[in-house]
């Protein structure tokens, strides 16, 4: 009885439904031949809705199947259309439409806006991108349901091509309803990467096509996470191709989408981090190998890119893997850097400066680096990193050309004295004339030692401007000032260097070294004995021995007379044996302009100690220091200990007192009591340079004075 | 006396323990169906995630038969749960499983299904692919009848629902997301290779996102967490498109425009300037507009399926927006079309989840774009929250919870609804209980070792 009851029920709604549909058929139809707004049309759209209104008022909720060709209503059809056209039921089972549900509330409106969907043409060129579907469903029907086929299963004869995207579809419902997280699944997701890979790494075009449907070749950013996960690929796919597809791909993409070139450059950032945070070095350096062959071919992308390579922190990961490396070995790091920019050089200079292991190698590479262009080493000269300082200068000097020394000047006015000392040694052998201007330069530095480095440097090279230099630190006072051992090693190095004028005024002084003069004169006095000395002239040996005979002399005077007298009686102190004939070392010095490499490869970075010293310039005891000026690197205070009256300080004490002593420029700790003695000296001098005719009135005693006006008498030498 | 005292207590023991057993297997038996009615829906027939339910069901079919019972018939009416008209006493799990049978069985317009004991696999599954059929809409109840070992007890005609019931919205949800991945992939494969496709299966996608975002927004946006599966431009894609729908809707604009958005965003990859432009693909006056810009892109790669003026206009608006191609010279409005504004934030937002977590993500997008798009970021920030839906955040009470809900109001915007995970349990609204305190950190959800989507699906 039930089912005779629903049978009953179903086919009244069949009925009514059958109806609707005629009149729904007539709307179409009208439209096809009037206007939308022609009242005929407005009539048969109006009719048709109330027809559809009065099914959901009466059956409520109302199923209708959508066959090809027809419309059922459980298995009574109820609008068939007619086969030899593509009416609309035919296009909503084409476009996936298998049933439409009437709900309770259905409207008039609605059912005109489903007249009019269902009536659209198609064909006509505003309608490209739109189906039944999609056409129902801008329709807001809210009392129509439509039950579509699923897009994947639509086509039969496409089941094979989708069951890759079925399965995909399957994979992620899996994914999310998985209580666990699956096994490695991470944001960056590894199984997606690895198929990237894959893909990236098969050169082949028709199997790379054929996987790139899924490996999302040229993707938004596919290559985006893939550095970091380069590590653990590598345990699957060693495949060197992987690689390098994979940076053609990147090179491609900044070449070709510029406007995206952040995000490929930050991705092959992340690659060049992944490749040296796994120590594959070699690898990389294919890498911009292959980066060069391409920027041949289309452009500067790859330029861009190689800069990449070696940001800062790149190449400190580099330097690091080349410190941890066997040093007997030949690293590729080494290679790698011979392909960075030149622009770079300053960056990877500065890392690694601290790297005194290899620091040495890399000099080398930049020297090669920055051998047109030696300005851009220039900046890391003003570094306060004494080691990246040092090491500028060091590649420069490697490259050696006059542009590269030119380079140096800025670093005469460092605010640390040892880096102006380094900056003498290093040069001391070569004769460029910026070196030349540099040394000159620096005997105004503030610094005396400095000044005593530059002084000795000139005099290796007999630099006339030596003499010129000392004769002033005589008259104007400052080496009256000075310790004994300054005095003795200007004068000393006036006997060496000085002509027949300078050598007449050393005799002069020390003829004038009484009893009765103050302390400095008398010091000044016994240094001329000292110059005279280093003359190496056995006809002074007279002169000296009758001064250390003679009890109105100074015991001072006497005494350095003395040995003097020794020295020039032994020949120890022979100006050949001092240091190198002048006229050899212009020699020389021509032969380093000449070939600036062999002057170069001459330098001894390390620890560039002077030339042997003009003379025993100090004391023993009193410098201490293993090069006679007392300068040793901060804290490397290893000289032996100093004898006489300092034996009870270390000799690194000993130095630093006295380079402290030094940078200060102070006054030497002598006497400071004024006499006239040591005025008389003071002007005697002063008069000898500026060549007055008259002394200071009652400041000079009658010995000085006769000297000084003697000495000026004469013609110059 | 005592004997027969004796025996009525072992009988009557016995008819408890009977009871117990058939009680423990009611809700056993509801739990299991749940499942097995669950993952129906969920896949295919043929996939592997059906086969350990249909196991444990036929199991526990067998369990019943050896307790002597000649049919298992599972009712749910209301909220009663019956094995056998016997009712059931269900916790809270196997209750909230029970509603989902309810409305199952409303849709199916039964109150009671019945299965026999002895019940073969077949017939197990060909029931499966029946009421697959029938929870889609695809055929009428009716066609349940006719399966063996199986029968449906109908509804009385008051309470008949029709098949309009939805089951859980949830679940069709995840199929949209889960299938318009995969269409996209496959749109995106057949356009890469110039090969014809139909624009309008991205209009359907666009259509059936729309549609998900109206029923379940929060579990959009958590669908945004899982991980990237197969296709990174499928899924990035959808991400994006999910995006911009839900900015457009927290704008209240109209559906349509929501689809529309959505289309732009599926359809932006399109116009992504390609190396492809340079092979002779566009005419050689089309790259003389400009080599490498979206437009030429667009009409190269549309070639092979076709979008509508308008849209490509809209498209490329996207890449103008993001900064990229020439500022107003293909789109109509100044300084940009605002859907296609939104989907380029959707965009890179899209981009920074793949790598960072979201809350991060959001960060960066801030960072980046709040200068340039100062209103449309905060109408981001308004649809995703502060701590978008998935996140896994720590509170100051040292509690663990998932991010469950997106933003209804600007209080929530910090203190979002989360479900607790550690120190604690249950859906809290952290706006509301000041006690659990405010969110300190997050948490990558990885640490979590649980799938943080599970919270908001299932």
């Amino acid at each position: 009885m039930g089912e005779t009851l629903d049978e009953g029920r179903a086919g009244a709604a069949a009925a009514l439904l059958e109806e609707a549909f005629r009149w729904m058929d007539k709307a179409l139809r009208s439209l096809s031949i009037y206007d939308a707004g022609h009242q005929v049309a407005r009539a048969f759209r109006t009719s048709t809705g109330q027809h559809f209104v009065e099914i959901t008022e009466q059956e409520g909720e109302t199923w209708i199947d959508v066959r090809a060709k027809s419309l059922c209503c459980g298995e009574q059809e109820i609008y068939r259309e007619d086969p030899k056209s593509e009416g609309f039921v035919f296009r909503m089972h084409r476009d996936g439409v298998r049933r439409l549900c009437l709900l309770p509330g259905l409207s008039l409106s609605e059912v005109e806006r489903l007249v009019a969907a269902l009536q659209t043409d198609l064909e006509r060129p505003e309608q490209f991108d739109n189906d039944m579907v999609t056409l129902l469903w801008e329709a807001e029907l809210e009392h129509v349901r439509f039950i579509v086929a699923d897009l994947l299963t639509q086509a039969p004869e496409q089941a094979e091509d989708l069951r890759p995207y079925q399965d995909l579809m399957n994979r992620i419902i899996a994914a999310a309803t998985a209580e666990q997280l699956p096994e490695g699944a991470r944001r960056r997701d590894l199984a997606s990467i690895r198929l990237s890979a894959q893909a990236f790494g098969d050169l082949d075009p028709e199997q790379l096509a054929a996987t790139l449907d899924v490996a999302d070749e040229g993707s938004v950013d596919p290559f985006g996470a893939m550095g970091p996960e380069l590590d653990a690929l590598r345990a699957e796919y060693d495949d060197p191709r992987t690689l390098a597809r994979f940076v053609e791909i990147l090179y491609r993409s900044l070449a070709l989408v510029p406007e995206r070139a952040q995000g490929v450059l930050g991705s092959f950032e992340l690659l060049v981090q992944a490749l040296l945070r796994s120590g594959r070095v070699e690898d990389l350096l294919e890498v911009v190998r292959s980066l060069g062959a391409f920027g041949q071919e289309l452009g500067d992308a790859a330029g861009r890119m190689v800069e990449r390579v070696f940001l800062g922190a790149n190449v400190s990961a580099m330097l690091r893997l080349l410190a941890q490396g066997d040093a007997a070995q030949p690293s590729p790091v080494l290679d790698l850097l011979r392909l960075a920019p030149a622009e770079r050089c300053g960056e990877i200079l500065a890392a690694a400066a601290p790297l005194t292991d290899v620091s040495r190698d890399v000099a080398e590479i930049l020297a090669e680096l920055a051998a047109d262009r030696p300005a851009l080493v220039a900046p890391n000269l003003e570094s306060r990193e004494q080691a990246e300082v040092q090491l500028a200068l060091d590649v420069l000097l490697t490259i050696g050309t006059e542009e590269a020394l030119d380079c140096l000047r800025p670093l005469r006015q460092h605010p640390q004295p040892d880096m102006r000392i380094w900056l003498l040694r290093l040069t001391q052998d070569l004769r460029s004339p910026a070196v030349a201007a540099v040394r000159r330069a620096m005997l105004e530095d503030p610094s005396a030692r400095v000044r005593a480095e530059a002084e000795r440097c000139l005099a290796r090279h007999a630099d006339p401007e030596l003499v010129k230099r000392l004769l002033r630190r005589l008259a104007d006072g400052s080496l009256k000032e000075q310790s004994f051992a300054e005095k003795r090693r200007v004068c000393t190095m006036l006997g060496s260097f000085g002509g027949p004028r300078e050598v007449r005024l050393l005799k002069e002084l020390v003829q004038r070294g009484r009893v009765l003069g103050g302390r400095r004169q008398v010091e000044l006095c016994a240094a001329a004995a000292h110059g005279l000395a280093a003359t190496d002239d056995r006809a002074h040996l007279e002169l000296l021995e009758q001064t250390a005979g003679r009890r109105l002399m100074a015991r001072q005077v006497r005494e350095a007379c003395r040995e003097a007298a020794e020295v020039l009686r032994q020949g120890r102190r022979s100006r050949s044996s001092q240091v190198r004939p002048i006229p050899e070392l212009v020699r020389q010095a021509g032969a380093l302009d000449e070939d600036p490499a062999d002057g170069a490869a001459a330098m001894q970075r390390a620890a560039p100690a002077p030339v042997e010293d003009v003379g025993p310039a100090v004391e023993d005891g009193v410098f201490g220091g293993s090069d006679g000026y007392g300068f040793v690197d901060i804290g490397q205070a290893t000289d032996p200990p100093a004898a006489g009256a300092t034996a009870s300080r270390s000799s690194g004490e000993v130095a630093q007192l006295l380079r402290a002593y030094l940078d200060r420029d102070e006054p030497s700790p002598g006497p400071t009591t004024e006499d006239g003695g040591e005025d008389a000296v003071a002007e005697l001098l002063q008069r000898y340079l500026e060549d007055t005719d008259e002394p200071p009135a009652g400041t000079a005693r009658p010995e000085v004075d006769d000297l000084l006006r003697r000495y000026v008498e004469e013609d110059e030498p | 006396m005592s004997k027969r005292s004796r025996g009525s207590l072992d009988d009557l023991m016995a008819v408890d323990r009977d009871h117990e057993r058939l009680g423990r297997l009611g809700c056993e038996l509801v739990n299991r169906l749940f499942v097995l009615a669950r993952n129906t829906l969920l896949f295919d027939l043929n996939n592997e995630a059906l086969s350990h339910p249909v196991a444990q069901l036929l199991s526990s079919l067998r369990e019943a038969g050896q307790l002597g019972e000649s049919r298992v018939a599972l009712g749910v009416v209301g909220d009663n749960l019956s094995l056998n008209q016997a009712l059931l006493k269900p916790d809270s799990a196997t209750y909230n499983n029970g509603q989902f049978l309810g409305r199952l069985y409303r849709r199916l317009q039964a109150q009671e299904l019945e299965l026999d004991p002895g019940l073969s696999e077949e017939e197990l599954r060909a029931f499966m692919s029946a009421l697959r059929q029938v929870a889609e809409g695809k055929a009428d109840p009716a066609t349940l009848s006719e399966l063996r070992g199986v029968r449906l007890v109908p509804l009385s005609d008051a309470d008949a629902g029709g098949q309009s019931v939805e089951i859980d919205s949830r679940i069709q949800v995840l199929r949209t997301y889960a299938g318009s991945v995969a269409v996209v992939a496959r749109v995106m494969a057949l356009a890469a290779h110039g090969q014809r496709w139909s624009p309008s299966l991205l209009r359907r996608v666009g259509h059936d996102l729309a549609d998900a975002a109206a029923r379940e927004p929060d579990l959009l946006l958590g669908l945004l967490q899982l991980p990237v599966e197969g296709s990174r431009l499928g899924v990035h894609l959808v991400r994006c498109a999910i995006l911009a729908l839900l900015c457009v809707a927290r704008l209240a604009l109209p559906r349509r425009a929501g689809a529309e958005a959505a289309l732009i965003a599926l359809c932006h990859h399109l116009a992504r300037p390609d190396e492809r432009a340079f092979r002779g693909t566009v005419p050689d006056t089309n790259l003389a507009v400009g080599e490498t810009d979206p437009l030429t892109a667009a009409l190269a790669l549309c070639g092979g399926g076709g979008l509508n003026e308008g849209l490509i206009r809209r498209v490329v608006g996207v890449y103008e927006a993001a900064g990229q191609g020439r500022p107003g010279l293909y789109s109509n409005e100044q300084p940009g079309d605002l859907l296609g504004r939104i989907t380029a934030l959707g965009d890179r937002f899209a981009m920074l989840i793949e790598t960072v977590r979201p809350d991060e993500a959001l960060r960066l997008l801030l960072v980046e774009r709040q200068l340039d798009e100062p209103v449309l970021c905060r109408l981001f920030v308004n649809t995703v929250g502060l701590y978008p839906v998935g996140s896994v955040v720590e509170l100051e009470s040292g509690a663990t919870a998932v991010v469950v809900r997106a933003p209804r109001g600007r209080q929530q915007l910090s203190r979002p609804v989360v479900q607790l995970v550690r120190g604690g349990s249950g859906l809290v609204d952290l706006s509301r209980t000041p006690e659990l305190g405010a969110i300190v950190s997050t948490l990558d959800p990885a640490e979590l070792g649980e799938n943080v989507v599970h919270y908001f699906l299932l």
